[in-house]
């Protein structure tokens, strides 16, 4: 059984708090295992996250729950592969990964 | 990420969000420390990340604020924690660090459980500003 993180949400209320991502199209960089990514998909209208660490993204797609599902979109790619049409995010996350 | 690794990610990310979005960067600041309810009984160490990619990725966000492709707007710290019911789950989860730590992982063994390890931790929302 793995380390239960910041069970109290310290984190999760910061984010709230500085930056609400209340119906933003969101574009997470370094998403892991989805820790940060089910927090804040709530919230959000929908999320790209990404990270090219290919077995902790297919960690996170077995983590997902049904309801996170249609808005959460996860792929096996770096930051700089991300390849959309220009201006296609609301906000950028670069959950700790730089 | 390394350092000019980061300014390239910062710099395609920042055409893929709409002008006057947001930038969220949330990272640690330190390495992790290690506390019983007896006290402090070490720190993980990560040389590499705390004396090379940490103030490499510093730089190259501050690099791309100078390029006018973001702003600060606000900025908050805080620690994270996290618990460990046991010392063989806390080994097992920092295994790769720990393997060089011999004498942190003896008193890890040695200590009575539960454990909890801290980070601090940095949140900044930029602007994302319009290419001039």
């Amino acid at each position: 059984m793995a380390g239960r993180i910041d069970p109290v949400g310290v984190e999760r209320a910061a984010l709230a708090e500085l930056a609400p991502m209340d119906g933003l199209r969101v574009l997470e960089i370094g998403c892991g295992d989805g820790r940060l990514t089910f927090q804040v998909a709530p919230a959000a209208a929908s999320i790209l996250a990404v990270d090219p660490d290919a077995e902790r993204i297919e960690e996170a797609r077995r983590s997902v729950s049904a309801e996170l599902a249609e808005k959460v979109t996860f792929a096996a790619q770096a930051a700089t592969e991300v390849d959309v049409p220009r201006h296609s995010f609301d906000l950028a996350l670069f959950s700790w990964s730089l | 990420m390394l350092g000019e690794g980061v300014v390239h990610a910062l710099r395609h990310v920042h055409g893929l969000v709409v002008p006057n979005g947001m930038l969220v960067d949330v990272h640690p600041t330190t390495e992790e420390r290690v506390e019983t309810r007896c006290g402090p009984i070490g720190v993980i160490e990560e040389p590499e990340w705390i004396d090379v990619e940490l103030p490499n990725a510093e730089a190259a966000l501050r690099r791309t604020q100078r390029e006018g492709l973001y702003a600060l707007e606000a900025e908050r710290e805080y620690d994270v924690l996290t618990y460990f019911d046991s010392s063989g789950e806390l080994i097992e989860e920092k295994r790769d660090l720990l393997e060089s730590q011999p004498a942190l992982t003896a008193r890890i063994e040695a200590a009575a459980p539960p454990f909890v390890t801290s980070m601090h931790v940095v949140l900044r929302r930029l602007r994302v500003l319009a290419r001039r």
